[in-house]
């Protein structure tokens, strides 16, 4: 991620030492560090679907199981997307509006908003492509 | 690893909220785009509000014959009215009062305002006063016999469930039989409107059903999901009779029950847009919490028919899921969201006032920041009332948005309630007492589950 912000934010300097990438410095010499945790991935959000799946394929029989992984999969993928935007988002406000302000802001507010939004469209997402399986056959 | 599952889980009772809740209402308003009506309520030929629609007469016949139910328990204050309102709706429409053991001039007030119209069916204890579902199969039964006397076509007749002080708008018989042309269409509830909105507390309870659930109600017409209310509520009279059985159970939310079961059979159940119906609102805070309390308790009890739902062969995936997500609601949202919600807001003003974590530095800021984005959501309802209703400006609807706190805690206290009465196996409950009501001293027992 730091290198391709590296690559196309122009002004802006970011780089991660190589054995450490889960620290993201910004500016030489480093104006600022962000350090990912746990917390900050997408880690919470796939396993939640991993488990809700799991308990689809096993228990419910209505759906294709072939139809319940790619739910899972592009609702993953979508929940990964919209957490990388936050963090992109959050280096960036940082950057340009300096730690008090640009870091609270984006980081507090707009970033829990927008893992509340990212996890409210991830569902519905999900929820569709299960809606979207072969309808079950009818027996009237 | 505790705190990031609880963080996650919080995430999803959130994510589930916006999802649901506000998905919903965002559907229903496209419903109402998509066939090119406008939400307010001052649109549309012939609409008018349920309490204006009393002297209005349309007296073109329907294509189907209509019987209203009313079940009635000492409604000598309102019964005229209701009958009356009833009558004018169509030359075709009869109207089956079930009497559970009244004790005033019910009765005879009835019958002069319903003529020849009128059957009424007078139960004496202690044969009565069993529950609303009870006295609504007795009437049920006698619809059965009329038609089948008259020869009718069960597809071709409509039940319609109505309370005591119920009113229909103008020409809400006629717009609700043009949905049943579409012979999928096994039931049909009318968005309620609250007739007595003269105190913040009924005014919050209009907001609440117009503002918000009839939206999503319309919403739920994508997936024929909607979920049948205990007044306004109409039903094809084969829908009923292919239950094989009396269609309301002893449940403490028969509707909810009801609409299960005719959605278990195959039929969709829709809304409309263009007609509602007119009921009064609770006006003081123990009683809301009581009613609210019962009606918890019988969604709640109602997730036990999940497996059922889940095992249909005759429901669509989407309606499967969507009403999962509804009877998901008290255990999913309301309760889990209860205990976020308070203990976020205590643990911030705790350390707002002894300046620990984040409030260490620009915490009455921070504080401030998210007060502001826990409260802007219901700010978009507001404007959504204030479109719905009116005669409610702008910014008294903002206003109203943002007291709608009182009813959310209103359904914090009463889900929690219910939950404990359900770990107590406490069925017994007392009727919801009209406003025209209070002064009668003795209370009604429903107990659910018994016959």
């Amino acid at each position: 991620m730091s290198a391709w912000l590296g690559d196309h934010v122009s002004g802006l300097t970011v780089w991660s030492p190589g054995e450490e990438q889960s620290v993201i410095f910004v500016g030489r010499p480093v104006d600022l560090a962000f350090v990912i945790t746990p917390a900050c991935s997408s880690m919470i959000i796939a396993v939640i679907f991993f488990f809700g799946s799991a308990l689809l394929a096993v228990f419910a029989r209505r759906f294709r199981l072939r139809r319940i992984l790619s739910a899972f999969f592009v609702a993953v993928v979508l929940a990964i997307f919209v957490n990388l935007v936050r963090v992109v988002l959050i280096i960036l406000a940082s950057a340009e509006w300096s730690y008090g302000i640009g870091f609270r802001l984006s980081h507090e507010y707009v970033g829990s908003l927008l893992t509340v939004f990212g996890m409210a469209i991830a569902l519905l997402v999900y929820i569709v492509l299960l809606a979207r399986d072969r309808p079950p056959v009818s027996t009237a | 690893m505790i705190g990031q599952a609880f963080g996650g889980f919080g995430l999803v009772v959130v994510g589930f909220g916006i999802l649901y809740c506000f998905g919903l209402i965002a559907a229903g308003i496209l419903e109402f785009r998509r066939s090119h009506r406008s939400i307010s309520d001052e649109v549309g030929e012939g609409y008018a509000y349920p309490e204006e629609a009393t002297a209005s007469t349309t007296l073109e016949t329907p294509s189907y014959e209509i019987y209203a139910l009313v079940a009635a328990l000492d409604e000598a204050a309102v019964i005229e009215g209701t009958v009356r309102g009833l009558l004018a709706q169509a030359p075709n429409l009869r109207v089956i009062l079930v009497d559970d053991a009244s004790s005033d001039a019910t009765i005879a007030l009835a019958r002069r305002a319903g003529g020849d119209r009128i059957t009424v069916v007078a139960r004496t204890l202690p044969n009565a006063r069993l529950g609303k579902g009870q006295a609504l199969n007795v009437g049920f039964a006698h619809v059965a016999h009329d038609v089948r006397e008259r020869r009718l076509d069960p597809d071709h007749v409509l039940v319609c469930v109505m309370d005591a002080d119920g009113r229909l708008s103008a020409g809400a018989v006629h717009t609700v039989a043009a949905l049943f042309d579409d012979e999928r269409v096994g039931g049909a509830q009318l968005p309620v409107r609250i007739l007595n909105r003269g105190s913040l507390l009924t005014t919050m309870q209009d907001f609440e059903f117009w503002g918000v659930s009839a939206l999503a109600q319309v919403g739920r017409m994508r997936t024929a999901t909607v979920s049948l209310g205990g007044n306004g509520q109409f039903a094809r009279l084969s829908a009923l009779l292919g239950l094989g059985r009396p269609p309301w159970s002893s449940s403490l939310t028969e509707d909810l029950d009801l609409t299960i079961s005719l959605l278990l059979n195959g039929w969709r159940l829709t809304s409309s847009m263009d007609a509602s119906v007119g009921q009064q609102a609770v006006g003081a805070l123990r009683p809301l919490v009581r009613q609210r309390t019962r009606w918890y308790q019988g969604h709640m009890a109602c997730g036990r028919r999940l497996p059922e739902i889940w095992a249909s062969r005759q429901m669509s995936h989407a309606a499967v899921l969507e009403l999962s997500l509804y009877l998901a609601i008290p255990w999913l949202l309301v309760l889990p969201w209860s205990l976020f919600f308070n203990l976020g807001l205590l643990t911030m003003v705790s350390n707002l006032l002894t300046g620990a974590g984040v409030y260490a530095s620009g915490g009455a800021a921070r504080a401030l920041g998210w007060l502001v984005v826990s409260f802007a959501p219901s700010l978009s309802l507001g404007v959504l009332y204030a479109r719905r209703n009116r005669s409610v400006g702008l910014l008294r609807a903002l206003v109203l948005s943002q007291l709608l706190l009182i009813i959310t805690y209103v359904g914090y206290v009463a889900a929690w309630g219910a939950l404990r009465r359900i770990l107590r196996h406490q069925n017994q409950w007392e009727k919801t007492q009209r406003l025209a009501d209070l002064g009668h001293p003795e209370p009604v027992v429903i107990e659910a589950g018994r016959g």
